[in-house]
């Protein structure tokens, strides 16, 4: 009994370290077959850059003898697999992706050669400030470059944004700037509908 | 560009001569199949005067493209404008 007791004492610690490492030598194993993780391709491009270092850890990681390296290598093999993962779904450089001409890096459904000629920022999906996206103005169309100028949400037209300075309301005067309030329940600024000729009817339900 | 005529709807008071409140003016618009137009409500009264010196029947103002105030007040002079002048009083 004490000579079994004794023989099962030495063998436990010596089965978990064994055990322990072969976890640690199929985790990184297990971790290759995950999907690589999702994010944006600026993540993305980080990653990349840093495979190399991470390829050099390893091998300076190797080097150690203790458990505790060891788990540390675990750590940076995760990452080293993830990038590689990375690397091969989005090929070599995201950077080259993100400028190339049919890309959208900011979602808002106008590429690169799009937004280019609207003149608005590739990285921007909102360039003016609105609230709407430049893909919405540049289709609906409004001008992205122009915070007056997008569409109302019920759906009439704008103009090309507030170009009128008002100075009154008798005829010959360019007619002063007024907030109404719309179908929609938005605040609208009459002057948005600068480029149009505008018919205004006046009245009461009564 | 000039880019045509677009008729705005401007309504100050309901039928109880209350502010208009949106729904009033969803009301308004679909009792006369108002779908591509705005229908606003002008709770401050801001255009009232134009209202107002018609004796409170509906009224009328023209504004031109560039924003000038070519009629107001007055529905036969819009409709002589509107008959007579070139595009883009001709429509969008």
């Amino acid at each position: 009994m004490v000579t079994n007791t004794g023989e099962e004492g030495d063998v436990e610690p010596m089965r978990n370290l064994l055990l322990s490492m072969i976890l640690g030598l199929l985790a990184p194993v297990a971790l290759w077959g995950c999907n690589p993780p999702i994010g944006d391709d600026d993540d993305v491009v980080a990653d990349d850059d840093t495979a190399d270092d991470d390829a050099s850890d390893d091998d300076a990681s190797d080097d150690d003898a203790s458990d505790d390296d060891a788990s540390d290598d675990d750590a940076s093999d995760d990452d080293a697999s993830d990038d590689d993962d990375d690397a091969s779904d989005d090929d070599a450089s995201d950077d080259d992706d993100d400028t190339q001409g049919n890309a959208d890096p900011d979602g808002d459904g106008l590429d690169n050669a799009e937004e280019n000629q609207a003149g608005t920022d590739p990285n921007n999906p909102d360039t003016d400030g609105d609230g709407f996206n430049d893909g919405d103005e540049v289709n609906y169309p409004s001008d992205p470059l122009n915070e007056h100028s997008h569409e109302f949400q019920c759906g009439y037209p704008p103009g090309p944004g507030p170009q009128w300075q008002g100075t009154g309301w008798n005829v010959n005067n360019i007619m002063n700037s007024a907030s109404l309030v719309d179908t929609c329940g938005e605040m609208i600024n009459l002057h948005g509908f600068s480029g149009w000729g505008i018919l205004f009817i006046f009245g009461a339900e009564w | 560009m000039p880019l045509g005529i677009l008729p705005i709807y401007v309504q100050f008071e309901d039928n109880g001569g209350n502010s208009p409140s949106v729904q009033d003016l969803v009301s308004y618009a679909n009792q006369y199949n108002i779908q591509d137009a705005p229908v606003m409500g002008d709770s401050n009264y801001q255009f009232w005067s134009h209202f107002e010196v018609d004796n409170y029947v509906p009224t009328v103002a023209l504004v031109k493209y560039d924003g000038t105030i070519m009629v107001k007040d007055d529905i036969d002079q819009v409709n002589a404008q509107l008959a007579n002048a070139a595009p883009p009083y001709g429509g969008p």
